[in-house]
């Protein structure tokens, strides 16, 4: 009969950006041990409900088997000639072989082995198949210390490392504990409930653990808090006539940090609604983890909601001194706030620029008022490419760091551009260049907004240009998981926003530009290598960047193999053969085209004028083929272009299977290559398909 | 609650389990974990149990004693568990039922906040330990000090006293929580924390902004460093050495809250800082545990 199967990992609290992963990882590295220890049935479409919480890792697997079969075994051992002498009796070597599989030598049979010559020794035997829990248990503890954890930990005396401190697991088939020790805890079925309420509980089986944990005032499934959270929310903000200012991000968030949500609802002091919006959601959101209410036009109310990580619903004392505590601890954060807006605000943002000095940018490369002067060239040099005025694009990029300088800042790094918008706002700059000054740090995610006036996207191109070069100029490259930086992020954020905006900007000129500024400064040595680590980074950003929307990899790589010039171009490029592809069969062209390159390599080839040696009909209609294409290049009609390629296959196919390029006559062999290098450098008008 | 009376609380219920109770360290220092009880406590295989309360000065925060939040020094409570115990969770939440925070009625949270102290060599896992929304104390599994492992590891845990007394107290401003009362005939006088400290806090700002000599400074941190390099490499004295280390971390903070030290130079004044503890903490370990004779 097969059983279900349990094991929780029962921690010291982990941190939230840490719990799916590892668990993902608890559940795959399970499922992969039972299926080789053949305890699963292959190609069950296995999986654990998501059953984790600060405190607990718990993977709930049904269907295991309790026995593992009997395995046929087949062994193989020396030559016949070496496991029997002269007179057919067996040698040392023979009952050996038979001593090692302890078996008879009479049971050994002497047959042709697979990719060997001869006859050899060979043995069946039939291995028993062990009970689940002996395998698992022998298992379970170097699995455990097998899953990877990010930033792993010791504690006490143990040379154990994981992510927290382990301190009870249960690991149960059906009714049966399997036994194991992990750094001095020993499995059971007696786990623990909430931290303040919950107390010991006994499991009976597998199948009770959910029912058991909610009576013990912790929701197993991360998903199901999630929802009761937001339920919740919801709710409470109803119930003051507000509606609960969405945040995906910190509803997952709280969702991970608690077993049992509750919500309570605060005020804090109107007088704090005077502050720019920006500060007062990122004090409650990033700071105390609480949610906002707005009204119906989308002003904040001075309320907020806190979860907190426990049952509050018939604990109305609870509730109060909860309610409180929360309210003074925001109090306290939003006075801190005013009174750096307040000190902040005494003086004017411009005179605050000597300080960028005190800033350093990345090491070896200065301080952000340089980063500040190279910004300022680079957006009077692109500005054209936006349809921007020069002078307004170097003012804007002239107030973009001040705000790094300010107090508010240094309190909530995260409102760097928002806290310096605000600022300018207030003494009077205008309102172009203080969206832009705000909105310069777009994207911070890969799936982030981007800039959303030219200005904005200007500064957004010229600040993440700059930290590129200046960071691949110091060799602090991104390597392996390691990017400090965050150069992949500024990559990425930059192709997308050039793309959105139709920049045709070619990475090499850029590159270029802004390592010429930036060498003024700081002397590059060697500004080719540089110039090209960083163009190929980039051609990376733009290959993912279209991977990412669903391009077919290989063809991105193929588009990008070939000559072009910005990426707009690249994309109109992929576009059309991706349309083109979706349509015909490139499979035979894309084979064509490899051969046709090989054949090329190596080949002394005169240029010749003349065709009037090709006379099969196979390569007289390819040539009539290539002269069209030549035509549609004119026209530069990408898509019709990508279909009369994919017309070339079969003409292609048939010329390959008629005519020998490598003509004996080398008159004709010239002629022939000649067609082929014809071939190749239309190709190469959107793809290099060797590259495929 | 008052604040000598939280402290008193601490300091009873940790010697109950186990705990030494220390004094401050006589010398500035930007935390209480630079006290030699767990600098060189957390080092070592030896257990070691130690709990003390610390003023922890830093420059940066001064803010005139304008700020009912923020002051240039504040009080810490500081416990060192060597080996870090199982239940070292429990002895904490036993803690602050101790100081009268009956759980019953709260909310409380082990969120993740990693510690690490570039001057000390020193980092650690842990948590922030929020009560009803409010960061009560920091909690430490510490896995290196002065560049070397810990083995065993240690728990640290720091209360931070004026904002724990604050908010039991539903205080909003430092200075007017209680910190003891005079009792004499007269009857019983309770002494504010303002009352104490109040002017103290606006002269060490001024003093950390506007007044403290930039060049005085400057040279009290390379002596002290060519002091301390001396003592340990000539005599292999490793406390008085750890002395000068203390001092040359202060004089760094002073500079740094004067806007002295460009971010560049940053760096390698925390480094030399560092060298110094890191020579320490191995003196100390020679000096305690040489290695087995081969």
């Amino acid at each position: 009969m097969p059983k279900d199967f349990l094991l929780e990992i029962h921690c010291e609290e982990i941190p939230a950006k840490f719990l799916a992963p590892l668990h993902l990882d608890l559940q795959e590295k399970l499922i992969h041990l039972l299926e080789e220890k053949g305890l699963l049935d292959r190609g069950a479409n296995l999986r654990s409900p998501d059953w984790y919480s600060p405190r607990k890792l718990a993977v709930f697997l049904p269907g295991i088997s309790e026995m593992q079969s009997d395995i046929q075994s087949i062994e193989v051992g020396p030559s016949k000639a070496i496991c029997l002498d002269a007179q057919g009796q067996p040698t040392d070597a023979g009952t050996r072989f038979a001593d090692k599989w302890k078996s008879s030598f009479r049971e050994v049979v002497f047959e042709e082995v697979k990719g060997k010559k001869g006859e050899y020794a060979v043995l069946r035997r039939t291995v028993k198949g062990l009970p689940a829990v002996q395998v698992l248990s022998e298992a379970l503890p170097s699995l455990i210390g097998s899953l990877s954890v990010p930033k792993a930990m010791r504690w006490g005396h143990s040379s154990f490392v994981f992510v927290r401190p382990i301190r009870n697991i249960v690991c149960l088939l059906g009714s049966i504990v399997i036994p194991f020790k992990v750094d001095e805890v020993k499995s059971s079925s007696t786990t623990f409930g909430h931290r303040l309420s919950g107390g010991e509980i006994k499991l009976s089986q597998p199948g009770d653990y959910e029912s058991q944990l909610a009576d013990h005032q912790v929701i197993a499934s991360c998903q199901e808090r999630q929802t009761r959270l937001l339920k919740e929310l919801s709710a409470a903000a109803s119930s003051i006539h507000g509606t609960l200012m969405p945040d995906e991000t910190l509803l997952r968030e709280v969702s991970e940090i608690v077993e049992y949500p509750s919500v309570v609802l605060g005020q804090f002091p109107l007088e704090f609604l005077n502050l720019p919006q920006s500060i007062l959601i990122c004090s409650l959101r990033e700071h105390q983890k609480s949610f906002c209410i707005q009204s119906s036009d989308g002003k904040l109310l001075p309320y907020f909601l806190s979860v907190a990580n426990r049952d509050l619903s018939v604990d109305s004392k609870a509730r109060e001194t909860i309610t409180k505590g929360n309210e003074w601890v925001l109090n306290a954060r939003l006075f801190d706030a005013q009174f750096f807006y307040r000190e902040d605000t005494k003086i004017l943002l411009e005179d605050q620029r000597p300080r960028l000095e005190q800033l350093t940018f990345i090491r070896g490369a200065g301080n952000y008022l340089q980063k500040t002067e190279r910004l300022v060239l680079l957006a009077d040099h692109f500005a054209s490419f936006f349809h921007l005025d020069g002078l307004e694009s170097r003012t804007a990029a002239s107030l973009s760091k001040l705000d790094l300088t300010t107090q508010m800042v240094g309190e909530f790094p995260e409102l760097q551009g928002q806290v310096g918008a605000e600022y300018l706002r207030r003494e009077g700059t205008g309102d172009a260049i203080c969206r832009a000054v705000e909105e310069h740090y777009a994207p911070i995610s890969a799936d982030a907004p981007l800039p959303s006036t030219s200005l904005g996207a200007l500064l957004a191109v010229v600040d993440k240009l700059d930290t590129l070069v200046a960071a691949f100029a110091m060799g602090q490259t991104p390597t392996g998981s390691k990017d400090p930086l965050g150069l992949r992020r500024a990559g990425l954020g930059l192709v997308r926003i050039l793309r959105h905006q139709n920049i045709p900007l070619a990475p090499r000129d850029a590159i270029l530009q802004s390592l010429s500024i930036f060498s003024e400064q700081f002397p590059v040595k060697d500004v080719n290598r540089v110039e090209e680590d960083l163009r190929t980074f980039w051609e990376e950003r733009i290959a993912f960047s279209l991977s990412q929307e669903g391009v077919n990899v290989q063809l991105v790589r193929s588009v990008m193999a070939a000559p072009w010039h910005d990426h707009l171009q690249l994309i109109m490029r992929c576009s059309s053969l991706q349309r083109a592809m979706n349509q015909n069969d490139f499979t035979s062209l894309i084979e064509n085209a490899k051969r046709i390159n090989n054949i090329l390599v190596g080949q002394a080839i005169e240029p010749m004028p003349s065709d009037n040696l090709l006379t099969a009909s196979s390569e007289i209609k390819l040539l009539e083929k290539t002269h069209a294409i030549d035509a549609l290049m004119h026209r530069n009609e990408l898509d019709t272009f990508c279909l009369a390629l994919a017309e070339l296959a079969q003409p292609l196919e048939d010329f390959f299977n008629e005519v020998m390029v490598l003509d004996e006559d080398l008159k004709i062999r010239n002629q022939r290559l000649n067609l082929l290098v014809k071939l190749r450098s239309q190709f190469s008008y959107i793809a290099d398909f060797s590259k495929w | 609650m008052q604040i000598q009376k939280l402290i008193l609380n601490l300091q009873e219920f940790w010697s109950k389990n186990g705990c030494l109770i220390g004094l401050p360290y006589d010398i500035e220092k930007g935390a209480g974990t630079m006290n030699p009880l767990t600098f060189f406590g957390a080092l070592g295989p030896d257990s070691w149990r130690v709990a003390y309360a610390e003023p922890s000065r830093r420059p940066a925060d001064g803010r005139y004693g304008d700020n009912p939040f923020r002051v240039y020094k504040h009080l810490q409570f500081q416990v060192l568990l060597k080996p870090s115990p199982a239940n070292v969770q429990d002895l904490y939440l036993e803690s602050l039922l101790s100081l009268g925070i009956d759980l019953k009625n709260h909310d409380l949270r082990f969120e993740e906040d990693n510690w690490e102290s570039p001057t000390l060599g020193a980092w650690g896992v842990g948590w922030q330990v929020v009560l009803d929304g409010m960061e009560i104390s920091q909690f430490t599994y510490f896995q290196q000090m002065g560049g070397v492992d810990c083995k065993p590891v240690s728990a640290e845990i720091t209360y931070g006293v004026e904002r724990l007394c604050m908010f039991l107290g539903g205080t909003s401003n430092i200075f007017e929580t209680t910190y003891g009362s005079i009792e004499d005939s007269g009857g019983s006088t309770p002494v504010s924390y303002g009352k104490l400290r109040h002017r103290e806090e606006l002269e060490l700002s001024h003093y950390s902004f506007n007044l403290a000599d930039i060049s005085f400074h400057r040279s009290l941190f390379d002596f002290h460093e060519k002091e301390g390099l001396f003592l340990l490499k000539e005599h292999g004295h490793f406390i008085s050495a750890y002395e000068q280390m203390l001092k040359m971390s202060h004089a760094f903070n002073v500079l740094d809250a004067r806007g002295a030290v460009s971010a560049s130079e940053r760096p390698g004044l925390i480094k030399r800082v560092r060298d110094l503890a890191s020579g320490c903490a191995q003196a100390y370990l020679l000096h305690h545990f040489p290695p087995a004779a081969p």
